[in-house]
């Protein structure tokens, strides 16, 4: 309706401009309110129209989601993947961004997600620079991982073997059918699953770490100190607590496994039966070796062997570097450092099953060999970790710690046990440890050669493996089952140019083709008419 | 509701009768056909990681979406006003909520329509016996339509507020610019409550985390209804304004 004549002096407008504006204002509001009550999940209804059921999440996740005891936070750090899985790592990143909002959707706000993304450094944002130092995350591998954390506990997931399995294919033509990369097995929603509940159970487990005996100090920021192993359990969820044996100080009753860290001297008596007593009535004992041969009684050499591992007296295992060349050099120091790749670790194994798959390695420093020994009734052992074939092992050339990195010519040339696994059920008629799981009654041992795979120079490289060797361990080890969600492949074969060249025709010819020629058409009928 | 569906009809006649339409279709669909061909050979024949690409996994798409809405609306209303047929219109017995909604049906329903050909490249995949997922591919359909219904309403507000096309064409790019920017702009940020802002009107991430990945979720249904009824308003409003003048 237009003004009429004595509508329209300028108040009259100002006053209608004003109700425009409020109304425009009004209507913002609740735009907003609208779209923010959809949100409530109590209001939400959703479909997934997947063949698939991609976006479904298993009725065991919703269950722990409907239950989280504490809020948790998803932080996405992707950036570029390496060659050959551009494309491939993006479409794990994809999935794992549509699943991470999944879980946010379904957890009615108990859990956030927030992506940041690396792609381009220069524009780094400041929170995300922050984040990642708040979670601790100082190096970044190509394609990025995801960091679930619940107050100062977290849980890193990297892109491949955490999330998902990535076949390379084969470029080459010479070594068979040329295949492009693809995602072999996506497990995402196990993934982060699994995580959830590590940083969000109630009970942290308890470490106790000896002292007393030259084990690498708990507090040192050195080189060979262990704060960063304590710091990273602490991340992980563990308690940590030192036993001053030496001291007279009882074994805690409420440890959940016990810690030698390169102990350089022998125990006392009552010290050594006490970590005896706790590992025969199913407790859980990590010994990482000193180096340095401690032998005899109440020595961890003697602690081991108890349990069917034993330390090789007088020497290290060393390899064989390659050069700039790729020449393998001898003779360097640097051949103390051993190298352990998906070739030296067994399949189907709680700690080293996700480092093949992700393609990790671990890396030791000047490590013992582990023999087998006579081990404890119905005991299960397993070598771990091995060396690669061209190791020997090396002995002082004059008085101890004296290397000279060189072989003899009659040093054996094979694979060297770098860690050892021994699983036996507790002594019958003996009470077993407080903190044992009563579903699996079991004690758990776990020798590993090198103290400095633990120490502060290599904990970064070795975190996945030091992650998965405490939490198995201490029985974390999640298996909530949650099928591995497969894409049916629906892919047109590119060996064969007539069906992409079928396409062509008809996305790029046909369609727009047919567009021009029925406008042309429009246009002369238009000016025929005319 | 017959005032709306004639200026609906008139509208869409309207569009197919002029060479501007034609011409956006023609060009619009030898992109989106160039680039599943392209996204078909580098994904390995990935028939609906293409389709997803073709309906808002990429840049084109968005570029598409961004340009298009605008060019097809800035005449609808700002045109008509120019020439006077719009003063026409509204003297007409349809109220000024029918001639936006028909003008927006319109639109919307062209777009929906250069969406739809995703569909012709599925039955051709399907068609060499690789069929997509349908239900996928219908979620990312809704979605592209659902964004394009957006835009639309923004390009409509453009529309009526200037009486001339090409600035009504410019606002519209704009604001629609405003709209896919502002999320990315915003993440920059190291303000959470900065970024929890423009998070809630990322419609990138509305589409592709419910739509384009197959899901049909009320709350991002409920998204693009809200924003685009929210400038269908202001573009009514708009329209109104224009008797006081």
């Amino acid at each position: 309706m237009a003004l009429g004549p004595g509508e329209q002096g300028p108040w009259t407008r100002l006053s209608i401009g004003a109700r425009v504006v409020l109304a425009a204002v009004l209507a913002l509001v609740a735009t907003v309110l609208v779209t923010w009550v959809a949100e409530r999940s109590a209001l939400r209804w959703r479909a997934d129209l997947t063949a698939d059921a991609e976006n479904t999440l298993h009725p065991a996740t919703s269950k722990v989601l409907a239950e989280l005891p504490r809020e948790i936070e998803i932080d996405l750090f992707f950036s570029l993947p390496d060659a050959p899985f551009q494309l491939v790592g993006r479409e794990v990143q994809d999935r794992v961004r549509r699943l991470a909002r999944l879980f946010a959707d379904q957890s009615g706000g108990r859990v956030r997600v927030e992506d940041h993304d690396l792609s381009d450094r220069t524009r780094l944002a400041p929170r995300s620079q922050a984040r990642r130092h708040e979670l601790g995350l100082t190096g970044i591998e190509p394609g990025g991982l995801a960091a679930v954390s619940a107050g100062g506990r977290r849980q890193l997931l990297r892109l491949r073997g955490d999330f998902s399995d990535l076949d390379p294919g084969n470029a080459d033509p010479r070594q068979g059918p040329v295949r492009p990369p693809r995602v072999a097995g996506f497990r995402g929603e196990e993934a982060l699953l699994a995580a959830i509940l590590k940083v969000s159970e109630e009970h942290a487990p308890l470490v106790v770490f000896t002292k007393g005996h030259g084990e690498l100090d708990l507090e040192s920021s050195a080189e060979r100190g262990a704060a960063l192993l304590v710091r990273e359990l602490l991340a992980q969820g563990f308690r940590t607590r030192a036993w001053d044996g030496n001291a007279g100080a009882p074994f805690p009753a409420d440890a959940d496994l016990a810690v030698v860290l390169g102990a350089e001297q022998r125990f006392t008596a009552p010290e050594f039966e006490a970590l005896a007593d706790y590992v025969e009535r199913g407790g859980r004992l990590l010994v990482a070796l000193s180096p340095r041969t401690v032998d005899g009684a109440a020595s961890v050499e003697e602690l081991l062997g108890r349990f069917g591992a034993r330390p090789r007296p007088g020497g290290i295992v060393c390899t064989p570097m390659p050069s700039a060349t790729g020449a393998l050099q001898t003779g360097i120091p640097q051949c103390a450092y051993a190298v352990v790749g998906h070739e030296g670790m067994p399949a189907q194994n709680p700690v080293t099953d996700p480092l093949r798959t992700a393609g990790q390695r671990v890396m030791f420093y000047a490590s013992r060999a582990v023999d087998r020994a006579p081990a404890p009734r119905s005991a299960r052992v397993l070598d771990l970790l091995r060396s690669s074939p061209e190791s020997w092992f090396e002995t002082p050339a004059g008085g101890a710690d004296r290397y000279d990195y060189a072989p003899d010519p009659t040093s054996e040339r094979t694979r060297f046990t770098l860690a050892m696994q021994v699983v036996f059920p507790p002594e019958p008629g003996r009470a077993p440890v407080a903190s044992g799981d009563p579903a699996r009654p079991e004690a758990r041992v776990l020798a590993v050669g090198s103290v400095d795979a633990l120490a502060n120079h290599l904990v970064v490289t070795n975190r996945d493996f030091i992650a998965n060797a405490f939490d198995w361990l201490a029985s974390r080890e999640y298996r909530v089952r949650v099928d591995s969600r497969e894409r049916e492949a629906r892919r047109l074969d590119l060996a064969d140019p007539a069906p992409v060249a079928r396409v062509h025709t008809v996305a790029v010819v046909l369609l727009p083709g047919l567009c021009v020629l029925l406008g042309l058409a429009t246009w002369r009928k238009r000016r025929s008419t005319r | 509701m017959s005032g709306f569906l004639a200026i609906a009809r008139r509208e869409l006649a309207g569009l197919f009768v002029g060479p501007l339409a034609w011409a956006l279709l023609s060009i619009a669909l030898l992109l989106q056909g160039w680039l599943f061909v392209l996204y078909l050979r580098t994904s390995g024949g990935d028939v609906d990681l293409s389709l997803r690409f073709a309906l808002g996994e990429s840049w084109a798409f968005w570029a598409l979406l961004i340009l298009v809405p605008p060019l097809l609306t800035m005449r609808m209303i700002s045109e008509e006003s120019r020439t006077g047929l719009l003063e026409f219109l509204l003297t007409a017995p349809v109220s000024d909520a029918a001639v936006v909604a028909g003008k927006f049906a319109a639109a919307t329903l062209f777009l929906a329509l250069l969406w739809a050909t995703a569909l012709v490249y599925a039955l051709t995949t399907a068609g060499l016996g690789v069929p997509p997922d349908w239900g996928a591919l219908l979620g990312g359909w809704l979605g592209a339509v659902a964004c394009s219904a957006l835009f639309v309403a923004v390009g409509l507000f453009a529309s009526a507020l200037t009486s001339t096309p090409i600035v009504a064409a410019f606002a519209a790019v704009i604001l629609n610019l405003v709209f896919v920017t502002a999320p990315l702009l915003g993440g920059l940020s190291d303000q959470p409550a900065v970024r929890r802002a423009v998070a809630r009107i990322d419609v990138i991430d509305h589409h592709k985390s419910a739509f384009l990945a197959g899901v049909l979720d009320s709350s991002y249904l409920i998204f693009f209804v809200a924003w685009t009824l929210f400038f269908l308003f202001l573009a009514v409003r708009a329209v109104e304004a224009r008797r006081w003048r």
